[in-house]
């Protein structure tokens, strides 16, 4: 089966038919996503700047911003949901966009920082007290987390103009 | 009034968005990055005053309020961007004069929730109501906003 095959099958799934539906589905899917995106840059800039410690973002106590964490997880998969459905809808709009294909490599990115985040530092930050410092790896790991989210929704809003 | 936001679509700037190949998509993922940041405190805080998030204080949260002044800044410049691109347009436009106002009333609701947390405390009713209040305009701005591409 070549990869074509298969955004095909995408394509022709019900997921693809939903997505391709009712003239309310995309612009639906599309709210929702921007909400979803909200909600988990929300919530990094939470857990983020406090770990990195710029201005008064220290003196936010530490165990209630990592309690963000599930929230942080909810709006992710909100936004896995409606773009795995976004895709079906147009896979091969989607597969062969340069933007598109950038988004997909920093979301890995972003993955792999966040578990090196979760096994690496979480467990040493949630003792800190409040205002405390937290250690260098941290705060770079929360930097990239911030600068690869960033880059994620600059160049999803970038698809329609980078093909 | 026409005439003005014809000059205003007819300016420097407007051109500059409207025709150069990058000035709509630079203007447009900066808008998206600002929202991010607004609404991204915005939704923490006022789920703080419905006990959802309840374990981070809203006082806590006041700390990223210039995070969420700095997105709201980026929003209002590149927002002017687009508009001027467009004028005509978007005057007439209903979902767009709805995004403005929503944006008006989500941002004072939002500085009553704060004003009544000082005071009542964080999950009093009055609180939970202008924090409700201030959460639903605010997704409606993002909503209405996003509509503009489709009526």
């Amino acid at each position: 089966m070549t990869t074509n095959d298969f955004l095909n099958i995408l394509g022709d799934s019900w997921v693809g038919e939903m997505a391709r539906g009712p003239f309310w589905m995309w612009p639906f899917l599309e709210n929702i996503h921007f909400i979803g995106l909200s909600a988990l840059v929300g919530g990094l800039l939470v857990i983020d700047l406090r770990v990195i410690g710029i201005g008064p973002a220290k003196y936010i106590p530490m165990k209630p911003a990592l309690s963000l964490i599930p929230y942080v997880m909810i709006a992710f998969s909100l936004n896995l949901i409606t773009g795995i459905i976004f895709f079906c809808g147009d896979p091969f709009r989607y597969y062969y966009n340069t933007a598109f294909q950038w988004k997909m490599a920093l979301i890995v990115l972003a993955g792999i920082n966040a578990l090196w985040f979760w096994f690496g530092e979480h467990a040493k930050l949630s003792t800190l007290a409040d205002g405390e410092s937290a250690p260098i790896p941290a705060k770079v790991i929360a930097a990239a987390s911030l600068a690869l989210w960033t880059g994620v929704i600059i160049l999803g809003r970038l698809i329609p103009y980078l093909e | 009034m026409m005439e003005l936001f014809q000059r205003i679509e007819d300016s420097g700037l407007g051109v500059y968005i409207r025709e150069d190949p990058w000035g709509f998509a630079i203007a447009l993922s900066a808008h998206a990055v600002g929202m991010s940041m607004a609404l991204g405190v915005v939704m923490v805080a006022t789920l703080r005053s419905l006990n959802v998030l309840k374990q981070v204080p809203l006082q806590a949260h006041a700390n990223l309020y210039a995070v969420a002044w700095a997105g709201f800044f980026v929003n209002l410049i590149s927002g002017i961007a687009l508009y001027s691109s467009h004028a005509v347009e978007y005057s007439y436009q209903v979902v767009f004069i709805m995004k403005l106002l929503l944006i008006l009333a989500g941002g004072i609701l939002f500085k009553l929730m704060i004003d009544s947390a000082r005071k009542y405390g964080d999950s009093a009713g009055r609180t939970k109501l202008m924090g409700f209040l201030s959460l639903a305009s605010w997704l409606g701005a993002i909503i209405t906003g996003r509509l503009m591409a489709y009526f």
